[in-house]
Parts: structure tokens; sequence; C-alpha cells
């Protein structure tokens, strides 16, 4: 984690006009891969907490998208997963002067994450969770569309049916690469059980696809 | 410290996680209303900056006049000082260098040869704690010489 770089097409400086202005485009993950000075996740902490919009702007690229991943996985609504996401940046901004030098960015931030999923949740003011209509999409080829937003509702349910340490285990294993002592600390428990919800999470989520795609069959 | 896979921006996700990635619509409104919601944060820090360094120059101002106020009193009683040495040694200048005109150490010695002796026998007889006084503290002489 921490020899990760994250890569900004310009230098960090700037303020709330950086930050309003900051906008890498939606394809910026791709923007990262070709040149730009690497910047370090301690030192864009260290940035944003000296008050720095442009480094924010950067650390959000950077994490939006595992974000939304796990927050829709949780929230199953995608308004919820956006109200979940931005709650999670916007806390984070205020508290990052607590994260200590050097810390990486990422499993705190989960952390974070998970609490404001946690709260929405708990709140009891979620959207009803109601499946995209077939021939919702305007895109270019509606057919296969539809058929990406079906999968996506089996992946969504399956994962929803998970118990919730095996969701966070399989989702920030999947999607963050992290390890299990990183997943641990986030989730508040030892490595070993870490192991043990992703083992059984992954056999249970196979399953649950693997269901899944044969009812879908039968219809 | 990661599981093998590098930063999740750079790898591929799985298949079936690919599924959930937002899509370039949401991720630009999403990304739109992180940042505006952040905007007030950077711009209270950036005010509270700017109130602080008003603060400081609030607190410094009578400070700085202060000290201008020390220093140009300094310089005018240090250039004043300077201009009446420069008055002292003009009047310096204008002044004849005389000679020394006082008594040398010959006219001095003729001066006291003029002066007359005094008597040798004082007048009036010395009183006797005089006497006294000069029997304990003068010369010691033998009691041979005395007697003679």
């Amino acid at each position: 984690m921490d020899a990760r770089t994250v890569q900004s097409g310009s230098a960090i400086a700037g303020g709330p006009a950086a930050v309003r202005g900051a906008r890498p485009g939606p394809e910026a993950g791709a923007d990262a891969r070709s040149g730009g000075p690497p910047v370090d996740e301690p030192e864009l902490v260290r940035a944003v907490q000296g008050g720095d919009g442009e480094a924010f702007a950067v650390l959000v690229e950077r994490y939006m998208d595992p974000a939304y991943a796990v927050a829709l996985s949780i929230l199953r609504h995608e308004q919820d997963a956006e109200d979940g996401v931005q709650a999670a940046f916007l806390r984070a901004l205020e508290r990052i002067g607590q994260l200590r030098d050097g810390s990486p960015f990422g499993p705190w931030f989960y952390r974070v994450l998970r609490s404001s999923c946690l709260n929405l949740r708990r709140r009891e003011t979620l959207r009803r969770h109601q499946p995209i209509p077939a021939g919702a999409s305007g895109g270019p080829n509606p057919a296969r569309e539809v058929e990406r937003r079906a999968t996506r509702e089996r992946v969504l349910e399956a994962i929803a049916a998970l118990p919730e340490m095996q969701r966070w285990a399989v989702l920030l294993y999947d999607l963050e690469g992290y390890d299990h002592r990183e997943i641990a600390a986030i989730l508040e428990v030892a490595p070993g059980t870490s192991r043990a919800h992703l083992h059984h999470g992954r056999r249970k989520l196979r399953r649950l696809l693997e269901e899944s795609g044969a009812k879908k069959e039968e219809g | 410290m990661t599981n093998g896979s590098d930063d999740p921006r750079r790898r591929s996700w799985p298949p079936w996680l690919a599924l959930l990635r937002p899509e370039p619509a949401t991720r630009d409104r999403l990304r739109e209303r992180i940042l505006a919601g952040a905007a007030p944060f950077f711009e209270a820090s950036m005010s509270s900056w700017q109130d602080v360094a008003a603060g400081w120059s609030r607190a410094l101002v009578p400070i700085a006049a202060t000290l201008a106020l020390a220093f140009g009193a300094l310089a005018w009683s240090a250039n004043t000082m300077h201009a009446g040495a420069a008055v002292d040694r003009t009047m310096a200048a204008e002044l004849p260098v005389l000679p020394w005109e006082g008594p040398g150490m010959v006219e001095l010695a003729e001066l006291e040869l003029q002066v007359p002796p005094g008597p040798l026998l004082a007048a009036q007889a010395p009183d006797s704690d005089q006497i006294l006084t000069a029997a304990l503290y003068g010369p010691v002489r033998s009691a041979g010489a005395a007697e003679r």
C-alpha cells in the first residue's frame, strides 16, 4: 500500500478553485497511467491536511470507483451509494487531521466508508431497492445494456446475501487488493478471522451466483 | 502490503466486480457532488488562514509604529549630535592656535627665589599638645645625646 503511487496531471497546489476546477475526467485512471509526477499517498494526505484542494481531488479520483462499488453492494441503490460515498469523503475530509503522518489513506478511508454506509442503513432513510426496468437504458446497445444491468443485479443480490463481514472481506480483497492484515484492521478483527471471512464469503458467493445463473437459464 | 495486486485504478477488477463500477455519468456527478461538498471546507480553511494573517497584522501594526518612532527618534538625535560636532569642529578650526604662555620650570624656580624666607621661630610659643605629640612621634634620640 505504501509503495502505491497516485499520479496527478498537474502539480498539487491550489484551494477551493482547484477543488471546483479539478476535473480529471471520467477516465482519470487511464490518465494516471500516462505520465505526471508520482505523488505518494502520505504526501497527498499531508497536502490535504494543509488545505490543498487539488490533492483532495486526486484522492477522490483514486478512491471513488471502489468506494462506489462497495457502497452499492452494501446499500443496493445507486442514489444511496452516491450519498454514502459522498458522506464518506466529506467525513474523511473533516477528520483527516486525525490521520497520523505517513499512515496510508485507504484502510482508514474504508473504515470511514463502512461507518457511513452503516449510518445510512441505520437511519432507515434508504430508497427502496428498485431493479432497473428492462429497456430503461438509453445507451447505444439497449439489449446489451439491459443484459449488463441484469447481471449486475444478480451480483448485487448475491453480495447482499453474504453476511456483512464476509461481504467486506471479499470486496476489500478483490477490489482494493488489501492483504488480511489490512482487512483485519479495517474490520477490527484478527487477520485469521479476515482470512476465514474471505474463504467462506467467496465460497458462498460462488454458490449464489451459480444458483442465480441456473435460475436465469431456467427462466 | 497488498495481496499482490496494485492500485485498483491500475489493475483490472474481477469481471463480476467490474459490473459495480460507476458509469461515466454517475462518476462525473459523484465527483461533482463530492468536490462541491468539500469546497466550503477549503474555503473555511482559507478564510481562517486569512483571519490569522489579519489578526497578526492588526497586532503587529502598533508594534511596528512604535519601533518606527523609536528608530526615527534615534536617527534624529544621532543626526543632531553629528551636526553639533561638526559645528564644534568648525569653531575650533576658526580659533587661532595660541602659544603656551604659562611659567616654565626655570621661571617657577626664579619665582621661588624671589619669595622672602619665613621666620625661623614662630612668633607664638607652641602649645603643650603640639610639644607632646612631637615628643611621642618625633625621631628617637639616645639618652646620652639628651643629656648633652
